[in-house]
């Protein structure tokens, strides 16, 4: 180690005092093989539901959707922009700035729709899991996928409500007896 | 201004007694820790980690918090950014978590066989029990805490600031942090979390909207955008505005107010200029530490020089000198002058040397040497030709600089004289490019209706084109009859050679014309400022404008310049939908707040927003104390009391209040011990709330 390095103390030291088990115990040979929850994992763990809805936890206490008109401004000035682009779906707020929008490469145009969460994703089709024994409700998320066309869930042992698809979906239901 | 890490080590560890609670405000973007009953935090710094692996030894070590850039050049950081122990607001690493207490408590002087005291440490609202449980086990089993309160660090700001006045018992408390916005009601002095709301949105999220947006607007720039630096810049430039379409539209018509908002990043500069200034310091030690060493070397004795050199490091003679050099060179590069001679020295000392058979006869060499023989040739033909040509470039260098200075000259001379020339010497140019055009599609005009089956055929007056075409028809049609064995032979395909060789014959007189024009124009546009170049309609010039034109790099190159973003980024704490989350703003969580709370009692909620109270590292942003009193209105019954007030201390008034609380002597009450904490079980965990009036 160098000296400039150790004398800044820029290293953290792996044998502390005050400790009775030490991180190189604990978590031997550098990155953990311990996965962590990350936060959705472990609001699903908590099981909100089963509490009264009327004691505040971490899900009830979060806001609701805005109730104010969407606020509308150029993705690339930062304007009021009442016009969008039909073919990149990018907001403009006048002429020249039209004219700058058409000619942007791709990539900007999925940065600048990134910056509002608007990019294209890569899109799903048809997603077929049928006969996977899986259990639980079926996720609200699903009815997200808006270029979902084809979801086959037959054969698995979910239960609960089917969630809202949007634009006339159309699906089988079938109804699996038991368990 | 910039937050300030604290992270020496402390030295009076001991003098406290075991009964004085130790503090910690665990925030997502600073972590403090200190004794109760102090006012300072003894040791403040990011709560980040990173582990990179050591260049040399390949081990992999653990840096907490921001240090120094330069120190970590000595290790690989390609794979590891830094990381923190948080996920929105609450800690779900405990690995992480682990190594920042760690490096907390070691700054803090901590030293003995445990942590002999009770600690307090903050929380985000409604922890899930779970990450509680797993922090409370960290402390407990690992450090040998005895006892551990958790608490809302909003709450403590807002009991500190109740002791000073500012705010009364009954209040709102909103707390625009790093990761998540919250407003807390309080009633009689305590947290009423029914009614409280949280939005995903914070500080993160403004420094990373006015990250992305200056990295599109200045693509160049994208590499020296850092994390850092944007928040320097957020801390000193953003504001909030009062009514951000007003503002917009104040910029959109280019006022002399937008103007005078408008910022540019000279600090961007200045830290290149620095970081130059220091590289050319550091490389012209380094050649008077050589020289003196190359001296040292010439007075030693003859037997001694292995040993010498030996202690320096360098091998031979030689490498010193080499190494002299090349640190020359880089010197010289970075102060900006040519080392054009250096290459030509060297070349010339090469020639002799590298080349030593060309001019041994052939019958004198055995069939190896000749080969190597001809090698030899070509390299030394490849070099003088590259040589020639790098001549005439320079020649080509001189002549035009020659003519610019005499150009210069004449316009000095006579200014008005030299500009009218230009001018009629661009009108020209002008007028012959349109002729031309004229000519190509001449015929095209004349013939304008005659039948659509003669599509071109009057555009190609042009004689080359006119042959070009006849060899095309020959080759198409011509094989009627029979079999087509056209490309049967060889020669057949020479047909495209010529047809192509045809139309580009055409477009070279052209060019030297247009680049002449080009030339002309860039020169009136410099001298001239009312010069407005004519919309030129050529097909070489593509309609997307994204094609760099070469021109000479300008100061406006260097400069970032901040308008609009000023007030831009900061409007996402009001309107999260700007970055695509669709949750009320902080504004609007009030009246979301208050409705939660369903008390039907009006002069209640008087009272809150008659005292509304605003802390979190956010809420500095100048102008939204304004905003925020606006935008409550709309949502109150008019002539309701509105009074907004911030803390006295927004970043650091958490950990002071959390102090004071610790300091009381009912605080033991409030914390629970390791046995509590395995007796009573997850319930009872869970339902642990602190009460903050003591």
């Amino acid at each position: 180690m160098e000296a400039e390095v150790i004398k800044a103390e820029l290293v953290l030291p792996t044998h502390m005092s005050f400790k009775r088990v030490q991180t190189y115990e604990k978590y031997p040979k550098g990155q953990s093989k311990v996965r962590w929850k990350q936060l959705k994992q472990i609001i699903q763990a908590e099981n909100y539901q089963n509490y009264d809805p009327d004691e505040p936890n971490y899900v009830n206490i979060e806001s609701p959707p805005s109730m104010q008109p969407c606020k509308r401004i150029c993705d690339i000035t930062g304007f009021e922009a009442p016009y969008q682009d039909p073919r990149t779906n990018l907001r403009y707020a006048n002429a020249d700035v039209f004219k700058l929008v058409r000619s942007l490469p791709n990539e900007y145009v999925q940065r600048y729709l990134a910056l509002r969460k608007a990019a294209v994703v890569l899109r799903l089709h048809v997603l077929n899991l049928n006969e996977n024994r899986l259990t639980g409700s079926i996720p609200e998320s699903l009815s997200g996928m808006k270029s979902l066309e084809v979801l086959d869930l037959s054969h698995n042992r979910l239960s609960g409500n089917v969630p809202g698809f949007a634009r006339g979906a159309e699906f089988s239901v079938e109804v699996q007896r038991g368990v | 201004m910039p937050f300030i890490s604290k992270i020496e080590r402390q030295t009076d560890y001991n003098r406290f007694p075991s009964s004085t609670p130790i503090v910690i405000d665990n925030g997502a973007s600073y972590f403090r820790i200190g004794w109760a009953g102090e006012t300072e935090p003894r040791v403040i710094f990011r709560n980040i980690i990173q582990r990179p692996r050591h260049k040399s030894t390949g081990e992999t070590v653990t840096v907490v918090g921001d240090h120094d850039t330069a120190l970590l050049r000595y290790f690989d950081c390609t794979r590891s950014g830094p990381r923190s122990a948080f996920d929105g607001n609450v800690v779900f690493q405990f690995e992480i978590m682990e190594y920042i207490l760690d490096f907390a408590f070691d700054r803090l002087g901590a030293n003995g066989a445990r942590i002999d005291h009770p600690i307090l440490i903050t929380e985000c609202v409604c922890n899930p029990v779970q990450s509680r449980g797993k922090m409370a086990e960290l402390l407990f089993e690992t450090y040998g805490v005895p006892s551990v309160a958790f608490g809302v660090d909003a709450a403590f700001s807002y009991k500190y600031n109740q002791l000073r006045g500012i705010c009364d018992k009954d209040g709102l408390a909103i707390c625009p942090g790093f990761t998540t916005t919250h407003v807390i009601p309080f009633v009689d002095g305590e947290p009423v979390y029914k009614g409280s709301s949280r939005t995903n949105i914070g500080g993160y999220h403004v420094t990373d909207n006015l990250k992305q947006l200056l990295s599109l607007k200045y693509p160049h720039h994208m590499a020296r955008f850092t994390w850092e630096k944007i928040e320097d810049l957020k801390m000193e430039h953003c504001y909030i505005a009062p009514d951000y379409a007003l503002e917009a539209r104040l910029f959109q018509i280019g006022s002399k107010e937008a103007e005078d908002k408008t910022r540019q990043g000279q600090r961007l500069r200045e830290m290149a200029e620095a970081k130059r200034s220091s590289r050319v310091n550091e490389l012209e030690n380094q050649l008077h530490g050589l020289e003196f060493l190359l001296q040292q070397l010439g007075q030693v004795q003859e037997e001694e020089t292995p040993s010498f050199l030996s202690k320096t490091g360098y091998v031979s003679k030689q490498e010193i000198e080499s190494t002299l050099t090349k640190v020359s060179q880089s010197l010289r590069k970075a102060k900006g002058e040519a080392k054009v001679e250096q290459a030509d020295n060297e070349e010339k000392a090469d020639s002799s040397d590298k080349y030593p058979l060309i001019n041994v006869p052939d019958n004198m060499l055995t069939s190896e040497q000749l080969k190597e023989k001809k090698r030899q040739i070509f390299l030394k033909t490849t070099t003088e030709g590259r040589q020639r040509a790098k001549q005439k470039r320079v020649e080509e260098e001189l002549e035009r600089e020659r003519k610019t200075r005499e150009d210069e000259e004449q316009r000095l001379e006579n200014p008005e004289l030299y500009l009218e020339q230009m001018r009629t010497k661009y009108k020209e140019l002008c007028e012959k490019v349109e002729q031309r055009k004229r000519l190509k599609t001449n015929g095209g005009h004349a013939n304008g209706n005659s039948s659509s089956g003669g599509v071109g055929r009057g555009e190609r007056l042009n004689a080359a084109q006119r042959e070009r075409m006849r060899l095309l028809t020959t080759a198409a049609f011509d094989r009627g009859k029979g079999e087509d064995n056209f490309g049967a032979k060889d020669e057949d395909w020479q047909l495209y050679k010529l047809m192509s060789k045809d139309n580009d014959d055409d477009d070279d007189g052209p060019d030297e014309i247009e680049a002449e024009l080009a030339r002309v124009c860039s020169r009136l546009q410099e001298i001239d400022p009312a010069f407005v170049p004519k919309p030129e309609s050529t097909p070489s010039q593509p309609t997307t404008a994204e094609i760099p034109r070469v021109r000479p790099v300008t100061k406006e190159d260097f400069q970032v310049v901040l308008g609009v973003e000023r007030f831009r980024c900061p409007e996402i704490l009001f309107h999260p939908i700007l970055v695509g989350i669709d949750q009320a703003g902080v504004d609007e969580m009030v009246g979301v707040s208050i409705r939660r709370l369903s008390t039907k009692n009006e002069a209640l909620e008087d009272r809150l927003t008659s005292s509304i109270f605003m802390t979190g590292g956010c809420s500095l942003f100048p102008g939204i104390n304004e905003r925020l009193e606006a935008g409550i209105r709309m949502l109150r019954p008019c002539g309701s009391p509105i009074k907004v007030e911030r803390a006295s201390d927004p970043v650091l008034d958490a950990w002071r209040g959390a102090s004071v609380y610790a300091a009381n002597l009912q605080f033991q009450q409030q914390a629970f011990s390791r046995a509590d904490f395995y007796e009573k079980g997850e319930d009872w965990l869970r339902q642990y709330q602190l009460r903050y009036t003591l």
